[in-house]
């Protein structure tokens, strides 16, 4: 795939899949109760993993194909797994993708988005955030920001990648990070990074 | 009651740190042969990896959104033009949008001076899905009826009202705001109005503009103006090849209300090939036609179709035409009649 058309399927599946993660996995969360945190989070990804070489212009409804394809692996790892009482394999079957619940009027959506971004950046480590802002606010690249905060470019990424991750889960999951450590996140100390 | 499976492998935080990692080296280019190596190897490891990273990589984007979100709030109001924070600054840079971070800062000094930013800025996506057509009223009176699979962005400002076609066909109906220019862009074109109603079809490789009432200028390339603008009257449509208006016909109101029929959910053919119109109703429903035998697709059709109704006109085409039709997968074969 060309860069254009990797960039095009990114920007799609930011619009179209990354804002229902949260609505799957509370749906999920409601109706598999054997399914633990991990199983949900490779259930994602692997959902994610096949939208990897789909023609996402032929899918004319993405928080559809999302419901379905996590569904789907739902039921393939389910017959795999073979432990899974008959009953319950009907059960999955017969999951109703839940219809679209009322969502807030899109300019109070985007306001409550940015709001949350915004919060989540002010609540990173100081020299992460400082990472974060340069890049995304003013647009500096990793060079220059490992320039003007005089640390390597290896660690510009790490911190950047972190920031990333924080806000990743905090837009797509329930509860925001509650166990430091559990995330993995949490653990990262920033200001010995430099060695 | 155990877990409904077990994958294979643990640790699966490690994936979305190794993801995280990759797609902020992505994002600042092309990586080294050795990089490349090693990243291809990770991503073919495990099915996983490459839903982590594409995950992350929307995340990355949607944050640019929101940035830009942001950043357009600021074009509204007076601290657009202060600087950011001498902290916020770096001091050997210049900061390439710190209009952008005026508009951060702007924001983080509260919540209510955010609410009325967000209030002043009316952007938004509409969308219409395949069959279904959509009828919006624009914040200024103005409206815009999306035809099948239509995707526009809504931008006004105090000063401009700018509209994103992003793909489709759209009616437009402007009021009149001789302050407030109406335009609508798409791909690079960009469509000027001031009171009038017209239609944009950005479907096929050309770009149609065609004007029902008043004037509008049609003007390729959004981005610095090097051609002059050209004029499109009432009753005239305008055709865009590759950024240059190569025709304006003039067409009949009679016409235009035929080629508009998509407003009343109906589709009206007066001698198109068949295959335009099969392209044409394709358009509107999930349920596709093809026509299996060229000689079939090139004779002309007659008729006024339910635009919902694929497998009515499917019907009724087999029956005009002496085709076939059959249903396969979704897929309404037609094809010449076998003779026996």
């Amino acid at each position: 795939m060309s860069g254009d058309g990797k960039l095009a399927r990114n920007r799609w599946i930011a619009s179209h899949i990354l804002p229902y993660e949260r609505e799957v996995r509370n749906w999920l969360r409601r109706h598999v109760h054997t399914l633990t945190n991990d199983d949900m989070d490779d259930l994602i990804q692997e959902a994610y993993a096949r939208l990897w070489l789909v023609d996402f212009t032929q899918v004319s409804h993405g928080r559809n194909y999302f419901y379905t394809t996590v569904r789907n692996l739902l039921l393939l790892h389910a017959r795999r797994a073979r432990i899974v009482p008959m009953e319950r394999l009907g059960e999955i079957e017969s999951l109703r993708i839940a219809s679209e619940e009322p969502s807030p009027e899109r300019q109070v959506a985007a306001r409550q988005d940015l709001e949350r971004l915004l919060a989540i950046v002010e609540d990173l480590p100081p020299q992460c955030q400082r990472a974060f802002k340069l890049q995304k606010f003013h647009d500096l690249s990793q060079k220059e920001i490992s320039r003007e905060m005089n640390i390597s470019e290896k660690t510009v990424e790490k911190h950047l990648s972190v920031a990333i991750l924080r806000v990743l889960d905090a837009f797509t999951r329930e509860e925001r990070a509650p166990a430091r450590n559990e995330s993995g996140v949490g653990v990262y100390d920033d200001q010995s990074q430099e060695n | 009651m155990s877990r409904v499976w077990v994958f294979m492998t643990t640790n699966r935080k490690r994936i979305d740190e190794h993801a995280a990692e990759w797609a902020v080296r992505l994002s600042s280019g092309p990586l080294s042969a050795d990089a490349q190596a090693e990243f291809d190897s990770w991503l073919n490891a495990d099915i996983r990896h490459r839903g982590a990273l594409l995950r992350v990589q929307a995340a990355w984007l949607d944050v640019d959104r929101l940035v830009a979100l942001a950043g357009s709030l600021s074009e509204a109001g007076p601290s657009a033009v202060e600087p950011p924070s001498a902290r916020e600054s770096p001091a050997s840079y210049p900061t390439r949008r710190w209009v952008l971070a005026a508009g951060l800062s702007a924001l983080t000094a509260g919540s209510l001076s955010m609410g009325w930013w967000l209030w002043r800025r009316r952007d938004e996506v509409y969308e219409s899905g395949i069959g279904e057509v959509r009828r919006i009223t624009l914040p200024d009176g103005s409206s815009m009826v999306l035809n099948t699979a239509t995707r526009a962005r809504v931008r006004f400002t105090d000063s401009r009202r700018h509209v994103d076609l992003i793909q489709g066909e759209a009616v437009f109906d402007v009021s009149k705001d001789q302050l407030r220019p109406f335009v609508v862009l798409t791909r690079n074109v960009s469509v000027r109005a001031v009171g009038t109603v017209f239609a944009v079809r950005a479907v096929e490789s050309d770009i149609a503009v065609t004007v029902t009432e008043g004037v509008v200028e049609v003007a390729p390339s959004t981005e610095v103006n090097l051609t002059r603008p050209q004029k499109v009257l009432a009753d005239e449509r305008a055709v865009v090849r590759n950024a240059q208006v190569v025709a304006v016909q003039s067409v009949s109101p009679a016409q235009i209300q035929r080629q508009q029929a998509w407003q009343d959910g109906l589709l009206s053919f007066d001698g198109e090939l068949l295959s335009e119109a099969v392209a044409e109703i394709n358009r509107h429903n999930v349920r596709q036609v093809q026509i299996d035998d060229v000689a079939l697709g090139s004779r002309p059709v007659v008729g006024v179709f339910r635009a919902s109704d694929i497998d009515g006109f499917a019907q009724a085409v087999a029956v005009a035409l002496s085709a076939d039709s059959m249903l396969e997968n979704e897929i309404i074969h037609l094809r010449t009649q076998s003779v026996q």
